[in-house]
């Protein structure tokens, strides 16, 4: 297995155990942690646990399964960066009540999220570069 | 479940086939019974989350009870969905052993005491289950983790 995949398998693990313990403390003392705790929480769990688990599984499968190379090793790499980039962001944005974080992480996120779009059709299509 | 190991058939191709799936039966293609019981409960879970539909109209009521109908799809579902497939795959694909025997077990004991617990405390409203259910969840959780670390960092895992 790639280790950009095993990578984002890993952080998808640190992102599921961060999350947990956000939401446990907001439950124990809802006062400890500033800003919008739960959508922090519901953020880093859905983009940070299970896209980021996605990601590392489906970057593995899909080029064995769909019967063609990755279309792209550089586009997944800048997928691991942005999406990297993007979440701790938009988290930092949201403890902070910094609106101008969170679109900025937004956006980062958002561009991971094309790149592995993309990078998927274009890989089970067979597309060469 | 045939404990024999399958031989190769002299007969036609669909003798073959079979022949070739038992054999990867035997190769361990097929669930553990620890991944199957994971599979299985996501389920179930799911088929609860969804009752929101008909109950409220929604997956995530505006209620009081939408934190639990929420992780009731996300603990009890997605969580074990990837408890159970991650727990089969990474594995294969890695060539590194996951920690069997009482680990799993214990993993799921977690995962279905905090599942139930939390969901039950939201509706309820009864806080210290909730908090109880939220820590056994993320215990099971830890204990994944702690599983699957070995399987991805392992020493043949640097291989692509
Ligand atoms: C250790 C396990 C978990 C604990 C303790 C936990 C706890 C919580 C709590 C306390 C809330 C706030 C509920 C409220 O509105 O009062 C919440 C919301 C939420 N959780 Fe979790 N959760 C866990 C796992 C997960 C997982 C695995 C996912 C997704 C895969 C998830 C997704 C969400 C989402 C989307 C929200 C809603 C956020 C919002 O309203 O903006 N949670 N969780």
């Amino acid at each position: 297995m790639h280790k950009r995949n095993r990578l984002f398998v890993s952080i998808a693990l640190v992102y599921g155990l961060l999350g947990g313990l956000i939401a446990i403390t907001r439950l124990i003392d809802p006062g400890l942690l500033p800003g919008n705790v739960p959508r922090a929480h519901g953020h880093i769990m859905l983009l940070g646990f299970i896209l980021m688990m996605v990601y590392g599984i489906a970057l593995h499968v899909l080029p064995r399964f769909g019967g063609f190379p990755l279309y792209s090793e550089r586009m997944a790499d800048w997928q691991l960066y942005l999406a990297n980039a993007g979440l701790p962001l938009m988290v930092a944005g949201w403890l902070g009540w910094r609106d101008s974080l969170v679109l900025a992480g937004g956006v980062l996120s958002y561009g991971a999220i094309v790149l592995f779009g993309l990078n998927m059709i274009l890989t089970v299509v067979g597309r060469k570069k | 479940m045939s404990t024999a190991a399958p031989q190769p058939t002299a007969g036609g191709p669909a003798e073959a086939r079979l022949g070739a799936e038992a054999a990867m039966a035997q190769m361990g293609m097929t669930f553990s019974r620890d991944n199957r019981c994971f599979i299985v409960a996501a389920q179930v879970y799911l088929m609860l989350a969804g009752l929101g539909l008909p109950i409220n109209g929604s997956l995530l009521s505006d209620s009081a009870s939408r934190p639990a109908f929420l992780h009731l799809f996300t603990l009890g579902f997605l969580l074990m969905m990837i408890y159970g497939i991650g727990g089969h795959m990474l594995p294969r694909f890695t060539g590194n052993p996951i920690r069997e025997g009482a680990w799993p077990w214990l993993q799921m004991g977690l995962v279905h005491a905090g599942a139930a617990s939390f969901v039950a405390g939201y509706f309820a409203g009864w806080h210290g289950l909730v908090v109880a259910g939220a820590i056994l969840a993320w215990l099971s959780l830890a204990m994944f983790a702690a599983r699957v670390w070995p399987v991805l960092w392992g020493s043949p895992g640097g291989t692509r």
